[in-house]
């Protein structure tokens, strides 16, 4: 099963700082939602668990995130591999930065690819759940970058 | 008074209406460990590393095994039956460097319990590299991805049948009618209790497995020399198998896991019980087959002259036993119709998805359900209606021999017909669906005609593999008066829901003029007790055949020697004497007199007292064991021509379906099916199997399908979306029979139960019926609502079929 996704937002922040923030893992990772905690391995990859909940069936998922591609000040790319449960998911997300207005266009796209028993068990849920949990995700990421009037950006 | 024929009730159900059944998981035993299974998520992935260590040290787990351990352990990986390619594939219990499928099983747990077994599992930390996965049988063959490097390519087999003139019967035809593509789906079945198994390595070099493979014969050849022993060192029990339907032909492979932990635990029995989930995705499919460019030759009156086709068979990760599918198919060639000239080009491939494994109407339902189609489609297609070109085209003189040299033993096709048209109100329903589809409703009545042949010639597997060294079949049974005068039976087979005890008893009740209440016939199989030979076995529909005529032959001899033992005792001639029962139950007495001995003397003669017998009856030990062997001889490889099978029951069936125009869902509002197989034994036990033969097809045809998505994630891995059928579903049944004995066997049964996949035919006859005004063929034999919607929905495109009229 493959869910594919992307989209983009415009935020106030310099691209260069934009960059510093989705590159860096340890800034980055807990933005996942139900993020519970990263353990860096070394400077591009880390150890990310995070809940993952499909109706009654729930779990504790383990991520191998990778940082594959670094380009400042334009473009972050990860690659996740992770197993909950007796299935297995494989994870990409990338972020192409364009300056605009002063800020940032941050344009986003990825691709999430399950195997195993959740997809036999909950193939229905999955895709429902995945895309809301990555308006949540890059609610985060906005709201972390970017948090408007009152607020402090992250980083 | 005769007991064939009656339908005395069934032995069997004293223990399993009573939940006194025994069944793998009932076992229970001190210190008893148990299996659990780590499988591969992925459909194909190299396996990188296993990390067992947690798992190791999680309190309550004895110990681990891996693909690795498993390799280092076995002395050879399975035997694959197929010759070169497939004779390379490397095929262990656990995977080995690569898994091919998703499910198969990468590494195991054993421990003191069940839920700690799978918390260990939980534990194992499996790293994989995912590869593109194959998950067509056409995709397969193109050899982009190799799933087995050893073999080099995913074809494990191709051979031409090619019989009678087929291009001159092209080039004469009147009609030419073509079709692009068929498909036979992916199902298999759901037994009450899943693959299991105990096994016990005993420290001396023995092994002892508690299981519910049905084929114990084969498994034996297969697992001695993969675990490195002989096969007198391994004593397999099973009991009640819980249904197999041929798919625990092929639980070896879990059996060898839990002889190698039990092994490597010093001896300890361990425990397997697959779970509903594991059965689904793992345990074994029935075979997908895609059928493409067909071409079928007509002459001027619709009679079907020639067929040429290409057929592909997906048999998922690994051959195994499948490449006999590649020819088991050939035994039903023509189906039911007079075809004389035939040119099938099949090939098998391996695809990322779970083996295909024998499995209810194994590999001929396939083909039968091609005929069939390529029937209802000409029919429609030349406006002929489809009983009539059924008429024009079945075989009606017996024995008829195909094409390729098998021997159709009776049958009566035109009367099946007949009898199921009276059972569903034929004329009735025919003044129904013209008043329906005045009205714009989609109301169809479909046809299906179809063989269930049983007892194969083992030698046809040599066409596909001429190094094998199978042929023809065989049978034992065992049967003895005791110290007590019983008659105890014991039989080569081991049964899995046939109602063997009871059927073979009414034999034995038959020849010693009995009752079956007097004949024990023994529960279950014991490579102990029960003698048995590499062709015994639950499979093809042919305990009646094979079974039943070893069970004959040894009361043949049994009665032989009674009658000299009586003929001593009573001082009388043989031909004075007859069977019976008297005031002392069983026994032989001498015509006109009151002069009798019964069974418990003559059992304590033998046994206790047997310095009073004379010299001549030193021989004597009312003791018999007898082997049944079909008179078959090999089949000639080159030309694909023999005798494949010894008898072949017939099924017919009639639905009337209407198809809901907006949602798509098929209702079946009628159904008749006609039984033939020969000499029926006991009624209510063949009736009992064709109706589950029924269910089995509707629910394959209306609810069951394994699914796969392009990754070759299998979607439909438990009973919500992959829907058995249940009486809840089941239509009401008007069921009938015919009996055209076979003059093949003894008793003219010709065995029966697998039911050739007849609703399968029917279900796709009467829905192309329903919708052949809509412009809509049916090409595919799954048909759940939505894929009828699809039907009705895409019905202005390409129905992919051509008619060529030339004369």
């Amino acid at each position: 099963m493959a869910i594919l996704f992307e989209g983009e937002f415009e935020i106030t922040r310099s691209r260069e700082e934009t960059f510093a923030f989705l590159a860096d893992t340890q800034k980055f990772a807990p933005c996942l939602p139900t993020f519970e905690s990263l353990e860096m391995e070394d400077d591009e990859s880390a150890t990310v668990k995070i809940k993952i909940g499909i109706g009654k069936i729930r779990g504790i998922a383990t991520i191998n995130l990778v940082l594959e591609e670094s380009e400042s000040p334009t473009r972050a790319r990860y690659s996740g591999k992770g197993s909950v449960m007796g299935s297995a998911f494989n994870l990409i997300a990338g972020f192409d930065l364009e300056e605009i207005n002063g800020g940032t266009l941050v344009k986003w796209s990825g691709e999430l690819k399950m195997f195993g028993k959740l997809v036999a068990l909950a193939g229905g849920l999955i895709k429902p759940i995945a895309k809301k949990d990555i308006k949540r995700l890059i609610d985060a990421l906005q709201k972390a970058l970017d948090p408007g009037p009152g607020g402090q950006a992250a980083g | 008074m005769s007991w064939i024929g009656k339908s005395p009730e069934r032995k069997e159900d004293q223990r399993l209406i009573r939940g006194r059944g025994l069944f793998v998981d009932d076992k229970q035993s001190y210190g008893l460990l148990h299996l659990h299974l780590v499988r591969s998520p992925y459909a194909h992935a190299q396996i990188l590393s296993i990390d067992v260590a947690a798992a190791e040290a999680l309190p309550g787990v004895i110990c681990t095994l891996t693909g690795a351990e498993v390799k280092d352990l076995m002395p050879e990986s399975f035997m694959e039956l197929g010759p070169e390619p497939a004779a390379s594939i490397r095929d262990y219990p656990l995977a080995v460097g690569k898994a091919i499928f998703q499910g198969e099983p990468v590494a195991a747990v054993v421990a003191e319990t069940p839920a700690l077994a799978a918390d260990g599992g939980a534990l194992i930390e499996v790293d994989y590299d995912m590869l593109d996965a194959v998950v067509t049988a056409e995709q397969a063959l193109e050899d982009k991805d190799i799933l087995h490097e050893s073999a080099g390519t995913n074809q494990t087999w191709q051979g031409v049948y090619e019989y009678g003139e087929v291009d001159k019967a092209f080039a004469e035809a009147a009609t030419v009618v073509a079709i692009d593509r068929l498909h036979f789906h992916r199902f298999a079945s759901t037994p009450v209790e899943n693959n299991a198994v105990v096994a016990e390595w005993l420290p001396h070099g023995d092994l002892n497995f508690f299981c519910n493979n049905s084929f114990v014969g084969f498994a034996q050849q297969l697992l001695a020399p993969a675990l490195g022993i002989s096969v007198d060192q391994m004593h397999i029990k099973t009991h009640d198998i819980g249904g197999s339907f041929g798919n625990k032909i092929s639980n070896y492979t879990q059996m060898a896991i839990a002889a190698l932990a039990s092994r490597k635990t010093g001896g300890r029995s361990v425990k397997w019980v697959e779970t509903r989930t594991e059965h689904l995705l793992s345990s074994g499919h029935g075979n997908e087959r895609t059928f493409l460019d067909t071409e079928v030759a007509l002459d001027k009156n619709g009679v079907i002259t020639a067929v040429r086709s290409r057929h592909i068979d997906d048999c998922g990760a690994y051959p195994r036993y499948e490449p006999l599918g590649c020819v088991i198919w050939s035994q039903v060639l023509p189906a039911t119709y007079g075809v004389r000239n035939f040119r099938i080009d099949f090939s098998q491939a391996v695809t990322n998805k779970c083996p295909a494994v024998p499995n209810r109407g194994y590999s001929r339902m396939q083909h039968l359900w091609f005929m069939e189609r390529i029937i209802d489609i000409c029919a429609h297609e030349l406006d002929i209606p489809a009983d009539e070109m059924r008429l024009k085209n079945y075989i009606t003189e017996f024995p008829y021999t195909t094409p390729n040299g098998c021997v159709y033993d009776s049958g009566n096709y035109p009367a099946m017909l007949e009898k199921a048209k009276e059972l569903i109100g034929w004329d009735d329903w025919k003044k129904k669906q013209a008043d329906a589809r005045g009205e714009g409703r989609l109301l169809g009545i479909g046809i299906g005609t179809t063989l269930d042949s049983g007892t194969n010639n083992f030698g046809q597997a040599r066409i596909m593999n001429p190094h094998l060294p199978f042929s023809g079949n065989s049978e034992v049974a065992t049967i003895r008066i005791d110290l007590q005068g019983s008659v105890i039976v014991t039989l080569g087979s081991g049964p899995s829901g046939q109602s063997h005890e009871t059927t073979a008893s009414q034999v034995v009740a038959e020849e010693l003029g009995i009752s079956p209440d007097l004949v024990r016939v023994r529960s279950g199989f014991d490579t102990g007790w029960n003698t048995f030979v590499g062709h015994s076995g639950s499979y093809a529909s042919q305990f009646a055949v094979t079974g039943l005529s070893a069970v004959h032959g040894a009361c043949e001899k049994l009665k032989a020697e009674m009658r000299r033992l009586a003929a001593f005792i009573l001082e009388a001639s043989e031909e004075d004497l007859e069977f019976g029962i008297g005031d002392e139950g069983p026994q032989l007495s001498v015509k006109g007199t009151d002069q009798a001995v019964n069974y418990w003397y003559m059992g304590n003669l033998v046994n206790n007292d047997n310095a009073v017998l004379a010299g001549e009856l030193g021989d004597v030990t009312l003791n018999i064991r007898h082997v049944y062997r079909p008179p078959f001889t090999v089949p000639d490889t080159e030309r694909k021509y023999g005798n494949l099978t010894l008898t072949y029951a017939a099924q017919l069936h009639i639905a009337v379906i209407e198809i809901d125009r907006a949602f798509g869902h098929p209702k079946i509002l009628a159904y008749a099916a006609v039984d033939d197989c020969g000499t029926v034994i006991n009624p209510k036990i063949v009736g009992g199997q064709v109706h589950g033969a029924t269910a089995h097809g509707i629910g394959a045809a209306i609810m069951e399908i394994f699914q796969y998505d392009e990754t070759g994630n299998l979607l439909t891995s438990s009973f919500s979306d992959y829907c058995p059928i249940t009486s809840m579903n089941m239509p009401d049944v008007q069921y009938g029979s015919i009996q055209t004995p076979s003059p093949f066997s003894y008793n003219g049964a010709k065995g029966m139960g697998e039911g050739g996949g007849a609703p399968l035919h029917t279900v796709s006859a009467a829905i192309q019926d329903a919708l052949y005004g809509e412009g809509v063929i049916v090409r595919e034999s799954h048909h759940s609502a939505n894929s009828v919607f699809a039907l009705l929905r895409d019905s202005d495109e390409s129905t992919g079929v051509q008619v060529e009229t030339r004369q």
